[in-house]
């Protein structure tokens, strides 16, 4: 039961965010310059240290995995960036054991 | 009024998206249902939030018990990009209604928004070109809200087969996904030095404090330091 009500608080935080730009953009005008940029960069900070752990915490074949999908992730897909990384994991892990 | 034209056009432009969407759609019920989510329970959330990465963020940190707040702030943190989304486009609704304004703000995931800054745009100083219009919103959202929900419910319904998720490295889909999504951000001002603190303050915070605490410190040091460089180059008004 508690997770429904999780589910519920998510949903209503997602869709405050998402109308809340408009709604704070007709109520005072544009936001302040230092303001966008710390918004700016809200999703890279907070991406990079959901990332953080299972790497550090990884083995060799997690870290080879990833760093093999960094480098492909440069140039390719998101799709084709995962297929590899994961191939890369599955058959380094079959390796290692 | 409706316009059939717009709509399909809308349709069509994030069609090919809404079926990349859909494999992913089909690895968060895999993964939902990895982590122990019922099928009512996956099917909620990926009904009500429709935000790919937020998703997949919450089931990273889906334990028993339920760490309830965590949860709420990280998804907030990561939806926050919306206000940025919203603040940008605020002024290019002009064809809404109030109402079609907060229907459409329920639909506005990544590439919606990225489509519709592009219709407004392309129907820029062109009299004939009706620019954007609620039936285009809602072409792109048709197109793109039902495979992303399907797929999941797929996903939740098949996912529990999977019997040693690892042989098929499903515990590291999370790790890339979100790296990769990372990698999206990089033509931003200051993103590598954003990242590097982050991840310095981060893993100072994980060595010491332990996890969770890294996040909020990492964060909190990467968005501090983004305004520190200060402004963000600014494509519009808003």
């Amino acid at each position: 039961m508690e997770s429904i009500w999780l589910i519920l608080a998510l949903t209503v935080v997602t869709y405050l965010t998402r109308c809340s730009g408009h709604v704070i953009v007709s109520r005072f005008g544009a936001l302040h310059p230092r303001v966008r940029a710390a918004l700016d960069a809200v999703p890279a900070a907070v991406i990079t240290t959901i990332v953080l752990q299972p790497v550090i915490e990884g083995g060799l074949a997690e870290r080879v995995a990833f760093g093999v999908a960094v480098v492909v992730g440069m140039r390719f897909s998101l799709t084709v960036t995962l297929l590899i990384g994961l191939g890369v994991l599955v058959v380094m892990r079959q390796v290692l054991v | 009024m409706p316009n059939t034209a717009e709509f399909w056009r809308g349709f069509r432009d994030s069609l090919p998206i809404g079926l990349a969407a859909g494999t992913f759609g089909l690895v968060y019920g895999a993964v939902a249902s990895e982590k122990g989510l019922s099928f009512l329970e996956g099917t909620l959330l990926t009904a009500g939030v429709f935000a790919g990465a937020s998703q997949f963020m919450a089931l990273q940190f889906w334990s028993d018990p339920l760490p309830f707040a965590t949860i709420v702030l990280i998804v907030l943190a990561v939806n926050f990009r919306h206000v940025l989304y919203g603040a940008s486009l605020s002024r290019k609704l002009t064809q809404f209604t109030p109402f079609q304004k907060f229907a459409a703000f329920f639909f506005m995931a990544d590439p919606v928004f990225a489509l519709s800054e592009k219709r407004h745009e392309d129907g820029q100083g062109n009299a004939a070109d009706p620019g954007l219009t609620p039936s285009y919103w809602f072409g792109l959202a048709v197109a793109l809200y039902p495979v992303w929900v399907g797929a999941s419910m797929v996903g939740l319904a098949f996912g529990n087969f999977i019997e040693n998720p690892e042989a098929f490295g499903l515990d590291f889909v999370l790790p890339i996904y979100f790296m990769v999504l990372l990698l999206g951000f990089r033509k931003r001002a200051n993103w590598l030095v954003v990242v590097l603190v982050a991840a310095g303050a981060g893993f100072a915070a994980l060595q010491t404090l332990g996890s969770p605490w890294h996040i909020t410190i990492g964060s909190l040091a990467g968005i501090l330091m983004g305004a520190f460089l200060g402004v963000a180059p600014d494509a519009d008004d808003a």
